[in-house]
């Protein structure tokens, strides 16, 4: 629900509740005047009854507005839970395999110490133990980098942090907005603090990259040879 | 080929650097979000960026160097954490030349870089 749609509601509660307390003031009135006692019990029985039927209509909306009230910002929390759960997952994923990674190099630096202590017999097997040397020497790089590119876990779940933040603020400015509201204030600082959010990906994520990027290169590529030749 | 790598994470830059450089690319250039690539377009051949960033986003840039006789030929590469279609639809209308979604691998990178050197050289 909007912050209008919330403004919105709550004046048209707060104009029917004034209604309904124009018409018992007014019954209370012509209650005190003599003429009036006895012989309208008619009428006073109408105007409680249509007194009723505005408050039941109050309190209708009033149930409307707060069920979806509670609908959107539950969703919120539900996102963002299920959004800090990802994070926590992606992290631990990633010290995983850096650990793991970082393990594997660490024996290879072993493996490079003993061909280095061993002793040599002959040309023919120092050249071996070169060119083993330099095999191992590879697989430590290539483990090194793959931790690096582990490290792109921290631009994602950034990504992902902000946009938690991003649905707390917007429980919070919803929160803001119904308070200053119901005490007749504005929910312009609200409103205002929401524009200052950090950038992120709302679709930012650790989980299937070869199966989102098949599907980026599906879009891409296929329509790319049609828009170079055009 | 001198490559200007844009992101405002500068893990993500490090990262997008050493991978070119595994890759066979080591003349890179940086900046940390669009405005700041915008200044640097001049002295590069090739344009790898990010998309979520502050001042001018990656789609900015990318329209900001299509719209401009002078670098509207300008190789140019996403990489970024959007993966739904729309985005990856308003990345190809905004001029982009291909797209890579993070996390990626090196051998991905270089893979999009070949293949569009290839279109310009065809």
């Amino acid at each position: 629900m909007t912050n209008s749609r919330i403004a919105e509601v709550l004046y048209d509660s707060e104009t029917m509740l004034r209604l309904v307390d124009s018409e018992l003031d007014e019954l209370r009135d012509d209650s005190r005047e003599p003429g009036l006692r006895g012989n309208n019990i008619g009428v006073l029985l109408a105007a409680m009854q249509r007194a009723t039927g505005e408050i039941a209509q109050v309190l209708c909306t009033l149930h409307t507005s707060r069920e979806a009230l509670q609908g959107v910002t539950l969703q919120e929390i539900h996102d963002s839970a299920t959004k800090l759960g990802e994070v926590c997952t992606a992290t631990e994923l990633a010290a995983t395999r850096m650990m793991d990674g970082l393990e594997r190099a660490h024996a290879l630096v072993d493996e490079l110490d003993e061909l280095g202590s061993s002793d040599l017999d002959s040309s023919e097997l120092c050249g071996d133990r070169t060119n083993e040397a330099a095999t191992i020497r590879a697989r430590i790089r290539d483990e090194l980098f793959a931790v690096m590119g582990s490290l792109q876990f921290q631009d994602i779940t950034a990504q992902q942090l902000g946009h938690v933040s991003q649905m707390l603020r917007d429980i919070e400015c919803r929160l803001q907005a119904i308070s200053s509201l119901l005490s007749g204030g504005h929910a312009d600082e609200a409103i205002m603090a929401s524009n200052q959010l950090p950038t992120f990906s709302e679709s930012a994520s650790t989980k299937n990259s070869f199966e989102r990027q098949a599907t980026a290169d599906a879009l891409f590529w296929g329509d790319h040879s049609a828009r170079v030749s055009s | 080929m001198r490559f200007l790598v844009v992101d405002d994470s500068a893990t993500m830059r490090r990262i997008v650097v050493n991978s070119l450089q595994r890759v066979g690319f080591s003349d890179v250039v940086e900046a940390s979000d669009g405005a700041e690539a915008l200044e640097k377009l001049a002295s590069v051949d090739f344009v790898i960026t990010d998309w979520n960033m502050p001042k001018v986003s990656g789609a900015e840039l990318t329209r900001a160097i299509r719209s401009c006789d002078e670098t509207k030929q300008m190789p140019l590469i996403m990489v970024t954490a959007r993966s739904v279609r729309d985005d990856i639809l308003t990345a190809m209308e905004a001029g982009v030349d291909s797209y890579v979604v993070k996390p990626f691998t090196p051998q991905v990178l270089r893979e999009k870089i070949d293949a569009v050197l290839a279109t310009r050289v065809a």
